[in-house]
């Protein structure tokens, strides 16, 4: 059942040549929210959001947007707004030509207000006779989206917007940006690698990898509920530590650890798993734990009121954890440490064969 | 003082000098000689209150204006076509376009006699098409010199504009087409600005070629149509006014170097900065 708010991606299909860049792609935005497309490069995000404006013609699957099939839509008449990773603005047009390019087909004093009306969303009034190349990225960045918007599109799509720029006009420019949603409350979507940019910006995510869609959900619970290994270790960092399933409950590590879980575990007894825990889901302790994993201890930087620590397992596997600085042991470099996981917060994966 | 850092060009700068620059002077010299051995600009003043003459210098102006219209518009498809390729086309039609310019221009001029001829190919099938009574030459011609000088003078203009093509930005194109604009909108914004500075260059060469080849001019045109190259030469080997000839040369320089600055001075527009 499709409804007709919103954008929705279903089981698109993509190949340049023999390589198929997405697999049964499926996703939805619904009207008037931001999403986020998250993965690492080459994992097929900007191609989908390339097969939204129209540039190609995905091979199977449907692009609908509030009611309407785009699939066999011409580019120019998608009626779609697009911000470029470098901007793609016209170089020999000043800011408020730029702006007024998708207006063609409005009568002059029309046009006229409407620039105005953008110039002043994007706060760039006095640029209007500027030429984009005397512009910094930031400014250029905004004519982008403002020339995007003009043309009162039905959705808004972004190939990493931010990604030009450099990283403290990042953050002020997201900031910008989400208040600009607030304001104009269009459906959008982001293409971006960068997880911060995305929970910053969207409310909800699309993490991609290898063309595949591997979770779609708000950032909390994909922190929280990651649906795979890869989800977990992309978003935030996740200790990965190769185990045994020994029971319903019950993990052995390869180190010989028993950990008990608070829950039953979908896995039979004997299959190789990999259960992993956040940073600051581990405890540190210089004594030996019931359940804790012997580490030797690395190093501790300090960050903030926190303490991140590294430490090594005995089978050379890294691990960090997170600790808070005020109270705990403080050892030396080489000694040993035992590390607790909340049993609560671990979660367990399929043993991880592709090294990813 | 003499930098070290420059000490590499000064046998070029010096080569320059002595073989470009002074003969230059020296011709600046002469025009300035007059028949009765005084000084002064009377050689200039002679020519440019000759009507003849006058008619000789705006006649290979407008023959470097003509050429370089017609071979923009002989370019324009070729240009279309290159975009529009993929690597492999692309470099079949630059070998296509380099090919002409390894035989010499004598050699492309004589083949241009032989197909603009009256039993020549052009007039022998326009004839055979029933569209002409009769087969007719365009041998000392306008218009056959014109045909000839663009097909000699067209890779001149199409080797930059491919080359600005080659790295053309794509992504402007498509943000073109996203915002509504059709093909030839979309083309002609996103990507004909990128290549407009290459044009420019790719005039002034076709231009400052078309005006002074004398070859093409004297063997296609013939006697009964005179450009300043052939002008210059009547002065020199039949007439042994070398002052006259002298003169004729500098109006030659300076018109077309007043147009090639111009059309550079164009290429400087703060319109076309971001595609320098």
């Amino acid at each position: 059942m499709m409804s007709d708010t919103g954008l929705h991606i279903r089981n698109v299909d993509h190949s340049y040549g023999d390589k198929q860049v997405l697999h049964d792609v499926s996703f939805d935005v619904p009207d008037g929210k931001v999403v986020a497309l998250l993965g690492p490069s080459g994992c097929g995000k900007s191609t989908i959001l390339r097969a939204i404006a129209g540039l190609i013609t995905p091979d199977r699957g449907t692009i609908s947007l509030a009611g309407c099939d785009l699939t066999r839509v011409q580019v120019r008449n998608r009626k779609l707004g697009m911000v470029f990773q470098n901007f793609a603005l016209f170089s020999h047009m000043t800011v408020a030509e730029n702006i007024a390019y998708g207006l063609a087909h409005l009568p002059k004093t029309e046009r006229k207000a409407r620039v105005e009306r953008l110039l002043e969303l994007v706060r760039l009034m006095p640029f209007a006779d500027r030429f984009p190349p005397s512009l910094s990225g930031g400014q250029q960045q905004r004519v982008a989206v403002a020339r995007a918007l003009a043309t009162d599109p039905a959705a808004l799509l972004m190939d990493e917007p931010f990604g030009a720029l450099d990283r403290a006009l990042r953050a002020e420019l997201q900031a910008e940006l989400v208040r600009m949603q607030d304001d104009v409350g269009i459906t959008t979507v982001m293409v971006t690698h960068d997880q911060e940019e995305a929970q910053a910006v969207a409310g909800q995510l699309v993490v991609m990898n290898d063309g595949r869609v591997e979770q779609v959900g708000t950032p909390e619970e994909i922190y929280d509920r990651p649906a795979s290994l890869f989800v977990n270790g992309f978003i935030g960092h996740a200790n990965q530590v190769a185990a045994t399933v020994t029971g319903p409950g019950g993990l052995r590590t390869a180190d010989g650890t028993e950990i008990a879980m608070n829950r039953a575990v979908n896995f039979i007894p004997g299959a190789p798993v990999t259960v992993t825990s956040r940073p600051e889901h581990l405890t540190l302790s210089t004594r030996i734990h019931p359940g804790a994993m012997q580490a030797r201890f690395d190093r501790a930087v300090v960050m903030g009121q926190f303490l991140t620590i590294d430490a090594t397992l005995a089978d050379g596997t890294a691990v960090k954890a997170q600790v808070l600085r005020d109270d705990g042991p403080r050892p030396e470099k080489g000694e040993a440490v035992w590390l607790s996981p909340d049993t609560s917060r671990l979660h367990v994966f399929p043993a991880n064969t592709n090294g990813a | 003082m003499i930098r070290k850092d420059t000490l590499l060009s000064w046998p070029m700068i010096a080569f320059m000098v002595l073989f470009f620059i002074s003969p230059l002077l020296l011709l600046a010299g002469i025009s300035l000689r007059g028949e009765d051995g005084s000084w002064g600009l009377g050689n200039f003043a002679a020519f440019l209150s000759d009507p003849f003459a006058l008619g000789v210098l705006t006649g290979t102006l407008g023959l470097g204006a003509k050429v370089t219209a017609f071979a923009s518009l002989a370019a324009l498809p070729l240009v279309m076509l290159y975009w529009h390729s993929g690597k492999r086309m692309r470099s079949v039609i630059l070998i296509c376009t380099l090919l002409p310019m390894l035989t010499a221009n004598v050699v492309r001029t004589f083949a241009w006699v032989v197909l603009l001829g009256r039993n020549g190919p052009i007039s022998q099938t326009i004839f055979g098409l029933g569209l002409s009574d009769r087969p007719f030459s365009l041998l000392f011609s306008e218009t056959g010199l014109i045909i000839a000088l663009v097909q000699i003078e067209l890779p001149l203009l199409l080797l930059p504009v491919f080359a600005v093509l080659n790295r053309a930005d794509r992504k402007t194109l498509e943000a073109a087409e996203v915002l509504g604009a059709g093909r030839w909108r979309a083309w002609f914004s996103a990507i004909f600005p990128q290549i407009i500075p290459a044009v420019l260059a790719g005039w002034v060469l076709v231009f400052a070629s078309a005006t002074t080849s004398y070859v093409t001019q004297s063997v296609i045109g013939g006697a009964r149509l005179i450009y300043l190259p052939q002008y210059v030469y009547r002065e020199v080997g039949v007439l042994f006014q070398w002052p006259m000839a002298a003169a004729i040369s500098i109006l030659l320089l300076a018109s077309t170097g007043v147009i090639m600055l111009c059309l550079t001075m164009l290429a400087r527009h703060e319109r076309l900065q971001g595609h320098a």
